[in-house]
């Protein structure tokens, strides 16, 4: 199944993911993978993701860090491919967080995916921005055609797919540049393709999951 | 306790004036209000200003809240839920959005009852 979790920053979101993901491990008898979609860069990365870290320690989650191209890690032939096959194959696999992916799918240009990372790489958005700087020429469709392709390739291998996504669309668009705006509609439309993807989609607020799209499989 | 959660504007203080039929004096105001005044208090609105104000005070704001129940464990709380935005870029917004955001986890924990308000509309969540 795949279980989307949302929330906004500090929610608990991570937490509860975490022990749904955890709980559909221990059912099934399955492995279970923690991949990593934040860039440890800066020191706001590194303190958030320790905290991360301890939150798992000891829920026997196995890390893998992938900061783009989620389809090429699923499908591709290299040696790194063949081994996430065989560590996902049936696996609980936790993705977090697509705010971090499509973040890095955007922007990042310098990723590890190949060729065709960073739809808008930092060199060609610094020149849009002189150009065009009212009018991102950002392909958002093409951003989420790719993630959405990683999203399927995930969820074709592993048995259960958790996703943690965030809320960041409560503040509007208007007060901020052109870039965070696209990125804003691109994320928000994301979560509306993965919420359909979704066997069930839950909101944390505070800790307290709200489910907005119910599993039926489990409804009594 | 009660929390009351919900974006600004929602109609979060209303909805606590109706239902726990209150009277707006009954009410302390995060933003401005003194110690003691939460207190006397009923209820206490903008949650996350007086966190602010504890932060700017090089206070814990998990350690003041807990203070303040025991001397008056039936308070309802009224928050702003301040983290459903784009993350900023000042550091110091961030640290207030990622402390109020867990000191409201674990007030949500704390709760008998947590409400939910939008539009005007309370939903009880716990």
């Amino acid at each position: 199944m795949i279980l989307l979790v949302t929330g906004g920053s500090a929610s608990g979101k991570s937490e509860y993911a975490e022990n749904r993901a955890l709980q559909m491990a221990k059912e099934g008898k399955r492995p279970l993978i923690y991949l990593a979609a934040m860039m440890p860069f800066g020191k706001d990365a590194e303190k958030r993701i320790e905290r991360h870290r301890q939150l798992r320690a000891g829920k026997g989650f196995e890390t893998v860090e992938r900061y783009t191209a989620v389809e090429a890690l699923c499908r591709g032939d290299g040696p790194d491919s063949e081994a996430f096959r065989n560590q996902a194959k049936g696996a609980v696999v936790m993705l977090e967080c697509m705010s971090n992916l499509t973040a890095n799918e955007m922007f990042s240009g310098s990723g590890n995916s190949g060729d065709n990372t960073g739809a808008y790489s930092r060199g060609q958005a610094d020149r849009a921005q002189n150009e065009e700087e009212q009018h991102p020429t950002i392909d958002i469709r093409k951003v989420q055609d790719r993630i959405m392709k990683g999203i399927d390739a995930l969820a074709e291998m592993a048995e259960h797919l958790v996703i943690v996504s965030i809320n960041v669309f409560d503040e509007g668009v208007q007060q901020y540049d052109p870039w965070t705006g696209a990125y804003i509609q691109c994320l928000g439309e994301l979560n509306q393709m993965l919420t359909e993807r979704a066997d069930e989609a839950v909101e944390v607020i505070y800790s307290i999951p709200v489910a907005y799209k119910e599993d039926v499989r489990c409804s009594h | 306790m009660k929390f009351v959660t919900g974006g600004c504007y929602q109609g979060k203080q209303q909805w606590v004036l109706t239902h726990e039929k209150l009277l707006q004096s009954q009410i302390a105001d995060g933003a401005v209000c003194s110690a003691k005044e939460i207190k006397d208090a009923k209820a206490l609105d903008h949650f996350h200003l007086l966190v602010q104000r504890w932060m700017l005070a090089d206070k814990n704001p998990s350690e003041e809240i807990e203070s303040v129940l025991r001397s008056n464990p039936g308070l309802i709380i009224i928050t702003d839920e301040i983290g459903g935005g784009i993350v900023p870029m000042d550091p110091k917004e961030r640290e207030w959005r990622e402390v109020h955001g867990r000191v409201c986890c674990q007030l949500a924990e704390r709760a008998d009852c947590v409400i939910r308000v939008i539009a005007g509309i309370g939903q009880r969540i716990k």
